[in-house]
């Protein structure tokens, strides 16, 4: 699991885009400071910072911009073969084997008193038991 | 010894039946090739050899194992399925780099594919600057990259020069001479015929030859002749 988060992040380091958003979103950054600044907010009141740097959190939707190129990228470029081909997807051994193991889950848990319809009163089945 | 055996290996897609009991075995340190007509079935074959399509049924095993269920798998099979999946972006070297952490191989390997198929001077160009031979250069070192047994090439020879055709030719022959198994796809019967030993004729998603290629063609018969009456594509 380890190798194939590092090959991930190898995939997003050998192309220019996602090094291209992180340089914008510093530029963004350094800009929405510097125009609070320019338009000559007062830098000791209490809503100066805040506001200098209200529209940072919008710069989260350049990971998701990030996420979509990633994937979409891999389907786009054909390179999800490559991916397949070392990683094949889920198996239907190991769907029968998922299913082995709720089995034997199941089998393991303690059992549970089994719902008796007519043992309604408590008092009706403290005397059945 | 067979290293791929196709068992009545059957896919339709809604209505139509692309490949239909399709059976045949490729030996070991053998070139084999698989021809047939465009939509004979043979890439969804490949497809369903190499675990990327799941058969609707039969079996498709490959040292007697289903691909998904081989270790390490590309350093079993190669395979080349499309010449052009690269991202255009990525350096060749950083292609195989890519590859290379999960087939698990150490980085040295990329140098040795690269020179195995003379790119070492273009590697750290971006893939979009890259000729159609290079492409398929680099396809071929991704394949080769696993040092796998077993190579499955889906028509290596499209869009190489007459030069290129010819290196290729001499790259499988000298896999094949290491005792590598190849199954390779191709439209060009007569370079098809300078190359294998063996041949897989499909059409219509059937089977209609598996055999060595010397007993298709001979003297008076070409494998084009042969292919033309097998497939039905003779006028």
């Amino acid at each position: 699991m380890t190798t194939l988060i590092a090959n991930e992040l190898l995939k997003l380091r050998t192309i220019r885009s996602p090094w291209l958003l992180v340089a914008l979103t510093q530029l963004i950054i350094v800009m929405g400071v510097s125009g609070v600044f320019i338009g000559g907010a007062d830098a000791t009141a209490a809503g100066t910072p805040i506001g200098a740097v209200g529209h940072a959190g919008l710069l989260s939707l350049f990971t998701l911009v990030l996420g979509i190129t990633a994937v979409a990228g891999e389907y786009r470029h054909k390179t999800i073969t490559d991916s397949y081909l070392a990683t094949p997807p889920a198996r239907p051994t190991d769907r029968r084997e998922a299913r082995r193991l709720h089995s034997v889950r199941d089998r393991l848990r303690p059992p549970q008193r089994a719902h008796r319809p007519d043992c309604v009163r408590r008092v009706a089945c403290r005397q059945r038991r | 010894m067979a290293v791929i055996s196709a068992r009545g290996l059957t896919k339709t897609f809604g209505e139509v039946k692309a490949v239909s009991e399709l059976t045949f075995e490729v030996a070991e340190g053998r070139i084999t090739g698989f021809l047939g007509p465009n939509g004979a079935g043979k890439t969804t074959t490949l497809r369903m050899l190499l675990g990327l399509i799941r058969p609707t049924s039969g079996t498709a095993l490959i040292d007697g194992r289903p691909y998904r269920e081989l270790t390490q798998p590309r350093r079993v099979v190669g395979a080349m399925l499309d010449a052009d999946s690269f991202h255009p972006g990525r350096t060749g070297r950083n292609h195989l780099r890519v590859l290379a952490g999960t087939t698990g191989v150490p980085p040295a390997r990329i140098d040795v594919v690269l020179d195995q198929v003379s790119l070492t001077r273009d590697a750290g160009r971006r893939v979009h600057g890259y000729s159609v031979g290079m492409r398929q250069r680099l396809g071929l070192a991704s394949a080769l990259l696993g040092d796998p047994a077993v190579l499955i090439l889906d028509e290596p020879t499209n869009g190489l020069d007459p030069a290129g055709v010819a290196w290729l030719r001499t790259l499988l022959r000298n896999l094949a001479s290491e005792g590598r198994t190849v199954l390779v796809s191709s439209h060009a019967l007569a370079e098809v015929a300078a190359t294998v030993d063996d041949v897989v004729i499909i059409s219509g998603g059937q089977l209609q030859y598996s055999g060595p290629l010397s007993d298709l063609s001979h003297a008076r018969t070409t494998l084009e002749d042969s292919f033309l009456r097998l497939t039905g594509s003779a006028s």
